[in-house]
């Protein structure tokens, strides 16, 4: 088991029932990973969101999950990744109530909220990394 | 979000924790948080959303308890709930810190135009005395309304400040005895108008439970008003009073001076909104401002009542916790 969580695990995104697959293996090395079972339900959340978004906006794309490790902790990074259209204000589309105005808190946004760090990389016409980091609460 | 939709959407949520319970596995999970997702952005609320799981639960086991993965359904279809309630909670917290900088802003500003104006006033008033038998009339009046102009800033900085500082002390709540407070504050506002007589009316025995240094500061700024707002009026009378309105204890300052027109009621209220020129009337437009948050803090009801030319009623709620 240990050697199988130790890589990354890569779904790929490009209709909505792939986004089911991605919340499985997000949830699935959380909870491996000693995540309270409300912190898996908040992982899953906030993949469902990002992998909405590449569905949405990219069409298809891809969540990779993995294990992270530093001296004193242990945590999950989430990187959705996709060659869609790209955000043009990545900082305009971390504020709340941008896309639609009835999504207030969802998004971008709410799956920042839902993790410890969540970081944007996009170019206009190359596309979007999303990566998100969550730590196991000691 | 109509009947219909709301009862469709309990249907989805019924045949997802069938799906669950048949062990459909994080598709099942998936789908509730859709549902939820969908009750979040349609105002439908936590409470709805448990009850409709219940219902569901019922439906489905009668009165057996429910396994695990029934009860995770109902949470992953709160997980959007959880998202907006902390960006929310994000929103205020930039309020609450928002404001906190302006006081903050409005305290060191006023702090640091003092200095200056005291260099202003002191430096004038030497060049007064110095050349007093010098000058002529006209450069005498000068000097005079650069004194007169820096002693108005001086009074405009202390009502910025006071108004600054009401948000910065914790809120005291103590028997305050209102008639008492009403009676200093207009024998004091009295001694500077030692050539005006003004008939006073206060009523006896009136008691709150409230912040005494802040319920002052009201009771001198209304009053200060109504004493101002009497200055032409050859039979100037104020009153202070209290009475039932729809079983709410209401104070009131009455004046019979030139009162204002109910259509700047509102406006009244905003910092540096004058109604009044600057000529006829002497004041900084903070008063009521003041007045005001000092309520606001009581969770108490500010509002005032008024027609030209026919004096002014303020009334004000500093209701018991």
């Amino acid at each position: 088991m240990a050697s199988a969580q130790a890589r990354e695990i890569r779904i790929a995104i490009d209709r909505e029932t792939d986004i089911v697959a991605a919340r499985r293996a997000g949830r699935d090395l959380a909870a491996w990973l000693g995540f309270h079972a409300a912190d898996q339900t908040l992982i899953a959340s906030a993949i469902a969101e990002v992998a909405r978004n590449i569905v949405v906006y990219a069409q298809r794309g891809e969540i990779a999950v993995c294990r992270l490790d530093e001296r004193q902790r242990v945590g999950i990074r989430v990187v959705a990744s996709d060659h869609g259209p790209g955000i043009e204000n990545v900082a305009l589309a971390l504020r709340d109530g941008y896309s639609t105005k009835h999504s207030l808190g969802l998004g971008l946004p709410g799956a920042r909220r839902l993790m410890d760090e969540l970081h944007v990389e996009s170019e206009v016409g190359q596309g979007t990394v999303v990566t998100m980091k969550k730590w196991v609460r000691m | 979000m109509s009947d219909r939709r709301r009862s469709q959407l309990a249907h989805e949520y019924l045949t997802t924790l069938r799906e669950c319970a048949a062990g459909g596995g994080e598709r099942s999970l998936a789908h509730a948080y859709e549902l939820g997702r969908i009750a979040c952005g349609s105002g439908i609320g936590l409470v709805e959303l448990a009850t409709m799981h219940g219902v569901a639960l019922r439906e489905i086991l009668g009165t057996r308890a429910p396994p695990p993965a029934l009860e995770q359904c109902l949470v992953e279809a709160i997980a959007p709930f959880e998202m907006t309630h902390r960006g929310f909670h994000e929103a205020i917290e930039r309020m609450d810190a928002t404001e906190r900088e302006l006081e903050a802003f409005s305290y060191s500003v006023s702090h640091d135009l003092r200095a200056p104006l005291r260099t202003i006033s002191a430096f004038t008033q030497a060049i007064a005395e110095d050349l007093a038998d010098r000058l002529d009339d006209k450069s005498r009046d000068h000097l005079r309304r650069v004194l007169a102009a820096a002693a108005h800033m001086s009074d405009l900085i202390d009502a910025l400040l006071e108004l600054s500082q009401i948000n910065r002390a914790p809120l005291g709540r103590h028997h305050v005895d209102l008639s008492a407070l009403a009676a200093a504050a207009l024998d004091e506002l009295m001694r500077r108008e030692i050539t005006r007589t003004i008939e006073r009316v206060i009523a006896p025995n009136m008691v709150v439970e409230a912040d005494a240094r802040l319920v002052r500061i009201l009771l001198d700024n209304l009053l200060e008003n109504a004493v101002k707002f009497t200055a032409k009026q050859p039979a100037a009378r104020i009153e202070v009073g209290c009475e039932q309105q729809g079983g709410e204890l209401v104070f009131y300052v009455r004046d019979n001076g030139v009162g204002f027109d109910m259509k700047h009621a509102e406006r009244l209220f905003k910092p540096f909104q004058r109604l009044h020129g600057e000529r006829e009337l002497a004041g900084t437009g903070i008063g009521l401002a003041t007045v005001r948050r000092i309520v606001d803090r009581h969770g108490g009801r500010v509002w005032g009542e008024g027609a030209v030319s026919r004096g002014a009623t303020f009334y004000f709620t500093l209701p018991s916790r």
